[in-house]
């Protein structure tokens, strides 16, 4: 039997890191704002959701261009694990929209701004062999996750 | 109503742990395909599963959609996606998830501001507090180390 094959390369660039993660974070602060302020409530919020993806997977394909095509050393596997990335994400929004149906946004944005906290808990166990999470780590994306709720509740 | 409500708690905790599942699940993805590659199989798999809900119990959507309504979400798509999305999984590569998702999730920050700046919210306590809060705990996740596991 096959060894299966190695992983890709792991060479980062923390400062790259950081600068992704700002531009992601307002990137998403900017779709926030104008889904609240722009969207109207005469189209069902999943039918949005899926016009919203449409659009965004076409923008990327265009953006990403080329990339799209470079080598990678288990496609199938690494697909697996995008597929569900993808999947979780939008089972995560349609749950939010059934909360916000059924709840106070109140009640229900504070329970869903804690899944730092799932990817930590999830993380020290699944990911034990790829990363190491420490105390400090723990302890900042508690305190992000009690001032994400402050700010969106306050 | 109470069932209604502990409904609502329990489709916001399914969303929490999901998207909690989904950094974890990039993580391990990213050890075998380009991040490029692994955001449009994301998307892919995100479009299917949007496609068949709507299908299942709203397919009297397309009815409802008209040109303007196309172009905001449209242009949600736009930014949360090529740019939310593939920005976040670019600095999981990078970070990892113990650095990257505190980031990310301080989301609620840059929304307030441009709400702030361009949208005449207004700041109060709660809001100063909670973005001192965020502050604080980005820098603390940022001094963190998350070495590679050995």
């Amino acid at each position: 039997m096959s060894a299966p094959p190695s992983p890709l390369p792991t060479e980062t660039r923390p400062a790259l890191g950081v600068i992704a993660a700002c531009a992601s974070s307002v990137a998403y602060g900017a779709s926030l704002t104008l889904a609240r302020h722009g969207v109207s409530e005469d189209i069902s919020p999943i039918a949005g959701s899926l016009v919203a993806l449409v659009f965004g997977t076409l923008g990327f394909s265009l953006l990403a261009g080329r990339s799209l095509l470079a080598p990678s050393t288990d496609f199938k596997r690494g697909a697996l694990f995008f597929a569900l990335a993808g999947l979780c994400s939008t089972a995560g929004v349609v749950g939010q929209f059934l909360a916000v149906e059924r709840g106070q946004v109140v009640l229900v944005a504070p329970i869903a701004n804690t899944y730092p906290l799932f990817t930590l808990l999830i993380g020290a166990f699944v990911l034990r062999h790829v990363e190491r999470l420490t105390p400090g780590v723990f302890a900042g994306a508690a305190l992000v996750v009690v001032g994400v709720i402050v700010l969106t509740v306050g | 109503m109470a069932s209604d409500t502990a409904l609502a708690v329990l489709f916001a905790l399914v969303a929490s742990v999901s998207w909690g599942l989904s950094a974890v699940c990039v993580r391990l993805g990213q050890r075998y395909v380009t991040t490029s590659g692994g955001t449009m199989v994301s998307l892919l798999a995100g479009v299917g599963l949007a496609g068949l809900l709507v299908l299942l119990f709203d397919r009297g959507a397309a009815g409802e959609l008209d040109v303007s309504t196309l172009l905001i979400f449209g242009l949600v798509g736009l930014f949360n996606f090529p740019l939310g999305r593939f920005f976040n999984y670019i600095s999981i590569r990078h970070l990892g998830v113990g650095r990257s998702t505190p980031i990310v999730a301080s989301t609620p920050l840059p929304a307030f501001v441009i709400a702030v700046l361009f949208l005449d919210e207004t700041i109060n306590l709660a809001t100063l507090a909670g973005t001192l809060l965020v502050l604080a705990g980005i820098y603390l996740t940022l001094r963190a180390s998350t070495d590679e596991a050995q």
